[in-house]
């Protein structure tokens, strides 16, 4: 069984790692320090391919993984979305609506330390409408 | 210059099959008890004021996170193995078998700290009121990496 991962995971060094695994991690520079991960396009094998699916992390690559996943494609997709959105650690469920809606595309600091969202690309129509809102309610 | 960062955005994962898998929907999460561990050193013949000293011992933190719990969700649920089947794997660096948990915090770096799982405890809340919650609270041992 395999599976295809849809998304950049960091990979844990710590213990035992297949050597299947090993030599697909590469090592990414994130604001000045090395982190090995597992890049987009990595094959899983086994019950952790099947996780991964499960998860949201990977594709499934064959079709033990597909059955033994027991997720329809949509189910799949909407699993890999979930995920993409607790990797970038937006838990709140009205960013995750928004997320979805292509309203925001994660959270980073400003410079004055204040947290601000990502602008995604129907940010600005979003605002518009809401402004739009307002002003019938005003009326 | 110190920044103020905010909570929202913090993420927490753990190992699993050598990929750092976060958690989903967290709502809240709590890292305690870090500090140096020291006791009472007043004598008898000592001065006006008890003292205390420094042990050179750091304890460890506990880490807890408190999330809407999902039975059927795959990361969820492989929490609850590692708490049914705990690692007995010693990760590099450590000296007792655990699983590793990675906080990553929001600051613009961002900081990331590895600790050492050795015991996981898993409380569920149901209310009527409220989504089922879940608290997993992490014991740790050694320190960051």
């Amino acid at each position: 069984m395999k599976s295809t991962t849809v998304i950049q995971i960091h990979a844990d060094l710590s213990g035992f790692v297949p050597e299947n695994y090993r030599t697909q991690i590469r090592w990414v520079n994130e604001c000045g320090r090395l982190l090995p991960v597992y890049p987009i396009g990595t094959v899983f094998e086994g019950d952790h391919a099947v996780f991964a699916v499960k998860a949201g992390q990977a594709t499934p690559s064959d079709v033990e993984c597909q059955a033994a996943c027991g997720l329809n494609n949509e189910e799949i997709a909407s699993q890999q979305l979930e995920y993409e959105m607790t990797a970038k650690g937006i838990n709140n469920p009205k960013d995750r609506d928004l997320y979805k809606s292509g309203v925001i595309l994660g959270y980073e600091q400003a410079s004055e330390g204040q947290m601000v969202v990502i602008k995604g690309p129907n940010y600005d129509a979003y605002q518009k409408s809401k402004e739009e809102a307002q002003n019938v309610g005003n009326v | 210059m110190a920044k103020k960062i905010l909570g929202k955005g913090t993420i927490l994962a753990f190992s699993v099959s050598s990929t750092f898998t976060a958690i989903p929907m967290i709502i809240s999460i709590e890292k305690t008890g870090e500090g140096n561990q020291y006791y009472d050193s007043t004598t008898l013949d000592g001065g006006q004021y008890a003292t205390q000293e420094n042990t050179s011992i750091n304890k460890s933190p506990e880490i807890s996170a408190e999330f809407f719990y999902d039975p059927t969700n795959a990361v969820h649920m492989a929490l609850k193995t590692s708490l049914r089947t705990p690692s007995t794997t010693i990760p590099s660096g450590y000296t007792s078998p655990g699983q590793l948990i990675r906080l990553t915090y929001t600051d613009s770096g961002p900081l990331v700290e590895n600790w050492n799982c050795v015991g996981l405890q898993i409380d569920e809340k149901f209310a009527t009121k409220d989504g089922v919650k879940s608290t997993a609270k992490f014991a740790i041992s050694g320190g960051p990496t």
